[in-house]
């Protein structure tokens, strides 16, 4: 009798475990994963998007587990010629700016604080291009410091490397890996340290001011632009969506998806966030993308699932 | 599981309470061994080289500040195990830079490695401008600059037993006593046999007749000490023939190219640099004082069977009489060396402002050199085709 009832609770509960796996199948949750510096500005799309739709099933994955099976794969650099597969295309959502910081100590901000440094004087303090060939001595800055940056192959490298004409190998200095995050760790620990990074990490999100224990390095910057080295992330961010600096790198982040297993929940999430996701861009510290660029995005989003409805 | 079981296991076989006590003690031990494991972080990568992707094998991975290290195998993988992060990891391989790199989570990572090429860039001054000691067919030598350092009233000594093929014979033992320097040997008798020395461009022949100097022939003294080694940037010197055919017959003993410190650009650098010394004859020969030297004297006539020199009362007369003559020619001679200079500028204009003192009692009482030397290099630049060197 005893065996009997023992039989009965196995049965149910294989049979409730096929149920529970079946309806799993169908509500795949979409992946997102990808850069790690976008997350927050992702997280709050996210539960944005999951407000005005409850039946929506997105997932922010890290990238070790998986970036390979994710939906959707974000960028924050222009790709290599070889990087993408041929059947994965690239969604522009949205643009990051890199500023300048250093140890709120560093003897440099006092230096360079009448004239700001040039772009010039950014790359010769940030790349060193070792040319064998050439007679002309290396020139190196006047500025000691120490350079931290993310690895080589990190978006932030890439898009920052090639922002001034260079590879990311030619990044001075010593390496950073986790997260964009920690460049600011390595700074705070290091007098004359300094590197590039993100809006939404340079600044407190919350209270739109520049994280304690650092400081922007002073840029020589055009009138209309002085205000970007003010502190507040709301006057850095209305600068630099009209106008284009010189010394400040921007980049655009945008989703990879192949189109080979092109799903309707995918694009309905990336639609909304070319439309009504943009307003976040901001809160986040990150910049929106142009009115004509959003809508060519749009269309090409369009194009692409047109068969999907 | 068997520890398990052993827990678990039948009561009956075993003494009861033994086996659950061992079966405790076996559980906390597992326990235990897995917290310690868990105390230990894994930093798992793979060392790749930056341009072709291929793997590095043997780069030496170090955690910096502790014993930890690994080194990448086969396939380029390594792990390295950390108690805390974030810990800063030292990446080198031969033929590679060393990649420094600061890990603050312990994500698999990949480690891309940049060629060191490492190919000779230093530049040599030869007669006809600079040229890439890599490129460099003649025979030219330069002196190491941390031996400049070392010279003392004049770079002469410094090059003495710095460089090969050069001979460097101290002429006169005086403080700012010059030397001869033979670099392609004797070659004329009745000639001069010195090099050719090239001051800035400026060559100036340096006789080394000229370069007496002491306590009783107070004569020339050697040009060259007049230079301040601390002035000097670098000194090369060409040996072989293609000297000749810049100088003409005055480089056919060699020519020593001398490059005095210029200003640099970049934030204003004042240093001090200063040496205190006492010289002292390092020794002195043992003599007998007049009454034991007119003994000898005695005896040694007196074994060859002739009369002694000086009687008892001549020699008691010498009494304690003892003169140490060396004492009163020698002394502790005391040598100090300062120079202080300013070095900087920006991009139009570069100064060097630099005074050196240097001062050297020579251990023969009437021997002494003294050196109070002051230098300004200006170079401006006028415009973008026209520059002024003083």
């Amino acid at each position: 009798m005893k065996t009997n009832y023992f039989y009965q609770v196995l049965f149910t509960l294989f049979i409730s475990s096929s149920v529970f796996a079946t309806e799993n199948a169908v509500k795949e949750p979409v992946v997102i994963s990808g850069t790690k510096f976008t997350y927050p500005l992702i997280e709050k799309w996210i539960t944005e998007y999951e407000k005005v739709n409850p039946t929506a099933n997105i997932k922010l994955a890290a990238k070790a587990n998986g970036g390979q099976t994710a939906d959707l794969n974000i960028i924050a650099h222009q790709p290599a010629q070889n990087e993408l597969q041929p059947n994965q295309e690239i969604i522009y959502a949205g643009r990051y700016a890199l500023l300048p910081v250093t140890n709120n100590n560093n003897p440099i901000l006092a230096a360079t604080a009448k004239k700001g440094l040039n772009k010039k004087e950014l790359d010769k303090l940030f790349f060193e291009v070792i040319d064998y060939d050439s007679d002309e001595p290396v020139q190196k800055s006047k500025f000691r410091a120490n350079i931290y940056s993310r690895d080589n192959q990190a978006c932030a490298s890439t898009a920052l490397a090639g922002y001034f004409g260079h590879q990311s190998s030619e990044i001075r200095g010593k390496k950073v890996f986790g997260d964009d995050i920690y460049l600011l760790s390595a700074i705070k620990k290091d007098s004359i340290g300094l590197a590039f990074n993100n809006l939404g990490y340079l600044y407190d999100v919350n209270s739109r001011n520049l994280k304690e224990g650092i400081a922007l390095l002073p840029l020589d910057l055009k009138k209309e632009a002085k205000t970007i080295l003010s502190g507040n992330l709301d006057e850095v961010l209305s600068v630099l969506e009209v106008n284009r600096v010189e010394t400040v790198p921007v980049e655009k982040i945008g989703f990879v998806y192949s189109n080979q297993n092109a799903r309707k929940e995918v694009s309905d999430f990336v639609k909304w966030v070319l439309t009504d996701g943009q307003k976040f861009n901001h809160d986040k510290g990150f910049l929106n993308l142009d009115k004509q660029a959003l809508a060519e995005q749009a269309g090409r989003l369009s194009e692409r699932f047109l068969t999907l409805k | 599981m068997t520890k398990l079981l052993l827990f678990f296991g039948n009561y009956k076989k075993f003494p009861v309470h033994s086996v659950r006590k061992a079966g405790l003690l076996v559980l906390f031990a597992t326990i235990s061994a897995l917290s310690a494991f868990a105390q230990q972080i894994e930093i798992k990568g793979k060392v790749l080289e930056e341009s072709t992707k291929t793997t590095v094998i043997g780069a030496v991975i170090k955690v910096k500040g502790l014993k930890a290290g690994a080194t990448s195998d086969a396939n380029g993988n390594f792990t390295v195990k950390v108690k805390v992060l974030p810990v800063t990891i030292a990446v080198s391989a031969v033929g590679f830079k060393v990649q420094e790199i600061e890990v603050y989570e312990a994500d698999p990572t990949t480690i891309y490695l940049t060629e060191d090429q490492n190919r000779l860039s230093n530049v040599v001054v030869i007669g006809y401008g600079t040229q890439k000691r890599s490129e460099l067919t003649g025979s030219i030598s330069s002196l190491p600059t941390d031996k400049l350092k070392q010279a003392g009233a004049s770079f002469e000594n410094a090059l003495q037993g710095a460089i090969s093929g050069i001979q460097v014979t101290q002429s006169s033992g005086a403080p700012g006593g010059g030397a001869s320097i033979r670099i392609r040997g004797g070659n004329s008798i009745t000639g001069g046999n010195d090099p050719l020395y090239v001051i800035d461009g400026f060559p100036v022949y340096n006789n080394s007749s000229e370069t007496n100097a002491g306590a009783l022939n107070s004569q020339a003294i050697n040009p060259l000490s007049s230079i301040n080694p601390g002035d000097i940037e670098s000194v090369d010197i060409l040996k072989d023939a293609s000297a000749t055919a810049i100088y003409g017959s005055r480089g056919a003993n060699g020519v020593i190219i001398i490059t005095t410190k210029k200003g640099k650009t970049g934030a204003n650098k004042v240093t001090y640099e200063g040496s205190y010394g006492i010289q002292t004859a390092t020794n002195k020969i043992k003599l007998l004082s007049a009454k034991e030297w007119g003994q000898l004297k005695n005896d040694a006539r007196a074994n060859s069977g002739k009369t002694a020199a000086y009687t008892a009362a001549q020699l008691d007369s010498l009494g304690s009489v003892n003169n140490d003559w060396q004492d009163a020619a020698l002394r502790n001679a005391a040598i100090q060396n300062h120079n202080l200079s300013f070095v900087g500028g920006n991009d139009k204009t570069r100064y060097s402002v630099s005074t050196g003192y240097l001062k050297q009692d020579g251990i023969l009482i009437g021997t002494d050199f003294q050196r109070l030397s002051t230098r300004v290099a200006l170079d401006s630049k006028l415009s973008e085709k026209f520059n002024t060197n003083s």
